[in-house]
C-alpha cells in the first residue's frame, strides 16, 4: 500500500479537477437550456442553478490548482500552475488547462460586471465560456491521471454528452423555413 | 418576492450540497483506488517496499505500469522503491 499521506494533495487536486469538469458541464447544460428557452417558466430557478453551479466550478478550479502547490512530487510553483508553458509538464495539456481555467474564471466573474461591460457585449463575451469548457475537457482527457479509468470516462460521458448535444443544437443553423407570405 | 428568495436560497443550498458530495465521493474513490494498489499512475501490481542493503541489483527491479510519467517519481520521492516482487 502506498504511503497515502504523501499523496493527499495530489488526490485533492485530482478530485477537485474532476468535480470542476462535472460541475462546469452541468453549468453549461443549464446555461444552454436557459439561453435556448428550452424550459418554459423556470427562468429564475435555472438562472440561480446556473450561477450556483458556475461558482462551485470556480471554487473547484481554484482548489484543483492550489492543491498542486502542495504536491511533493510535482513541486510546482505559483507560476507553474497559473501561467501557460512555464512548467513544461505534460505540454500542451497543462497549458490548455491553465488557459481554460483562466477563461472560466474571467468569463464567470464578468457576470458581476455586466452592467459596466454592457449587457449586449457581455452576452457576446459569455458565449466564449463554451470554448473554455471544451478546453477543460481536452485538458482532463489529455492530462488527467484518471482519464483512462472506466469510472472517470463514464462520469465524463454522463456529464459532458448532454451539454455537448445542447451546444451543437444551439449552433446548428436554423432549419425553420419562413412562412409563405400572403398575397 | 419572499417566496422567490427562499427558492433561490434553496437552489444554492442544494447545489452546494451536491458539489461537496461529489468532491467527497471523488476523493474517496481515488483514495480507495490508490490504497488498493489500483491507481492508474502508481501501478496495479506494485508493492512498496524498503530496499534492503543486502538486495542485489539484479533481484530488485523498478517497474511502472503507467503511461503517466509521474508514477515512478511519485514513488521515489517517498524514499522507497517500487518493486515488482514481494
Amino acid at each position: 500500500m502506498p504511503a497515502m499521506e504523501e499523496h493527499l494533495f495530489w488526490i485533492v487536486s485530482r478530485a477537485a479537477g474532476t468535480a470542476a469538469l462535472l460541475l462546469s458541464s452541468a453549468a453549461v447544460a443549464v446555461g444552454l437550456t436557459m439561453g435556448g428557452r428550452l424550459v418554459k417558466g423556470r427562468g429564475v430557478d435555472l438562472r440561480s442553478a446556473h450561477e450556483a453551479l458556475s461558482l462551485a466550478t470556480l471554487i473547484a478550479i481554484v482548489v484543483h490548482a492550489v492543491a498542486l502547490l502542495g504536491d511533493s512530487f510535482l513541486n510546482a510553483s505559483f507560476l507553474d500552475v497559473t501561467v501557460p508553458f512555464v512548467s513544461g509538464y505534460k505540454e500542451p495539456w497543462m497549458s490548455i488547462g491553465i488557459v481554460s481555467g483562466w477563461g472560466l474564471v474571467a468569463l464567470g466573474v464578468s457576470y458581476y460586471f455586466r452592467t459596466r461591460i454592457g449587457v449586449a457585449r457581455w452576452k457576446r463575451l459569455h458565449r466564449w465560456t463554451a470554448l473554455a469548457w471544451v478546453l477543460g475537457i481536452a485538458h482532463s482527457l489529455g492530462e488527467g491521471t484518471d482519464a483512462g479509468t472506466t469510472w472517470f470516462l463514464a462520469l465524463t460521458a454522463i456529464a459532458v454528452v448532454p451539454a455537448l448535444g445542447l451546444l451543437i443544437v444551439r449552433h446548428l443553423p436554423s432549419t425553420s423555413t419562413p412562412a409563405p407570405s400572403r398575397t | 418576492m419572499q417566496a422567490r428568495r427562499a427558492r433561490v436560497r434553496q437552489i444554492r443550498r442544494t447545489v452546494t450540497a451536491v458539489a461537496v458530495t461529489v468532491f467527497i465521493a471523488l476523493f474517496a474513490t481515488i483514495y480507495i483506488q490508490m490504497a488498493a494498489g489500483k491507481d492508474p499512475a502508481l501501478g496495479s501490481s506494485t508493492t512498496t517496499a524498503q530496499v534492503s542493503e543486502t538486495s542485489t541489483p539484479s533481484a530488485t527491479s523498478t517497474s511502472s505500469s503507467s503511461s503517466d510519467d509521474s508514477s515512478s517519481d511519485n514513488s521515489s520521492s517517498s524514499g522507497t522503491m517500487t518493486t515488482s516482487q514481494s
